[in-house]
């Protein structure tokens, strides 16, 4: 049974011009948007323009989605993915500074500054990848989608999804590995 | 599942099963107890702690500023240029689609055009060779 709540419905009634129905859309998906265009971009503001402008995107041609072909998460974070990386070949990959982990309140100094250094670690050995790697990482682990709904934003293969996957996995395991030894630790 | 395919999916996904294809979950689950699995999920939980270390949010500002943006240039788009567009760009297209379908239907089923020069000349040129067939066609009865 089809909710009336459900994604794609919405979606119908934003191509019918229902901008309240577009409201809830972004209500639900906005953040995360944001988050997976800075991830690309390695902006900020970056990430803000890019999800605002998928959500026009999403508006201007509500019309031509196909909920058959595709869900509505897929084909948003398709527009956003693309949107992206237009962008980061007109301007280069900043080092994400905004994107920092808030340190839990009930950590003392020592678990905050070990929880930063994790953070930072990571962010390098994800900086570090190759492009279509670190968006694969980026869809799976940190926004948690399927191989199959990532493989449909990259358009590829599910096996070659799962590649990008293993592969940039090691590069990360390998690029701490290193860095840990580096430090003596 | 045997361990090459257990491997495969565990260094792609990671530790948690429930990440991997639906359709693997299953046999992954049964095979899971395995010694040699839990060394390899163990070994796949290590990156998948680093990635853990990544995880933020979007401040919820920012979220709020984003939706109200797009509601703004929406209200700034041309009033009604949307329904307009609905209405008026499908049938438009279609007609103009129909009216070449038919330029390029009517092109191909009929002959060369002729300019008014060619079709007088031809019409002249029919006109006389009747004349003259029954002009000889008169002699032949006279002689």
């Amino acid at each position: 049974m089809v909710g009336d709540d459900e994604d794609e419905t919405l979606m119908g009634r934003v191509a019918r011009g229902d901008q309240q129905a577009l409201r809830r859309l972004m209500d639900r998906h906005m953040a995360r948007t944001i988050r997976l265009a800075e991830r690309i971009t390695g902006n900020s503001l970056d990430g803000d323009e890019i999800a605002q402008e998928a959500f026009m995107r999403v508006w201007r041609h509500a019309g031509s989605f196909d909920r058959q072909r595709a869900r509505f998460t897929t084909w948003l974070y398709r527009i956003a993915v693309n949107l992206a990386l237009d962008r980061k070949r007109r301007r280069p990959m900043l080092p994400i500074e905004t994107a920092v982990a808030v340190p839990d309140g009930s950590m003392s100094a020592d678990e905050a500054l070990i929880a930063r250094e994790k953070h930072r670690l990571a962010e390098a050995a994800l900086a570090q990848l190759p492009e279509r790697q670190r968006i694969a990482i980026a869809l799976v682990y940190l926004e948690g989608l399927s191989g199959k709904e990532g493989a449909a934003i990259l358009n590829v293969s599910e096996k070659s999804f799962e590649s990008l996957l293993s592969r940039g996995r090691a590069a990360c395991r390998q690029f701490t590995a290193a860095a840990l030894a580096a430090q003596g630790g | 599942m045997n361990k090459k395919t257990f491997r495969h999916y565990a260094e792609a996904y990671g530790a948690q099963i429930e990440r991997w294809p639906t359709q693997v979950q299953a046999d992954a689950l049964q095979s899971r107890e395995a010694p040699w699995a839990r060394e390899i999920l163990a070994e796949a939980a290590g990156t998948d702690a680093l990635f853990g270390a990544l995880a933020s949010e979007v401040a919820p500002g920012r979220v709020g500023a984003s939706i109200a943006a797009v509601g703004a240039r929406i209200s700034a788009e041309p009033r009604g240029w949307r329904q307009l567009w609905r209405r008026l760009a499908l049938p438009s297209a279609g007609v103009a689609t129909a009216g070449l379908l038919g330029v390029f239907v009517a092109v191909v089923t009929t002959g060369p055009v002729l300019s008014d020069g060619e079709a007088m000349s031809q019409l002249f040129a029919l006109t006389l060779s009747l004349s003259d067939s029954a002009f000889m066609t008169g002699l032949g009865d006279l002689s």
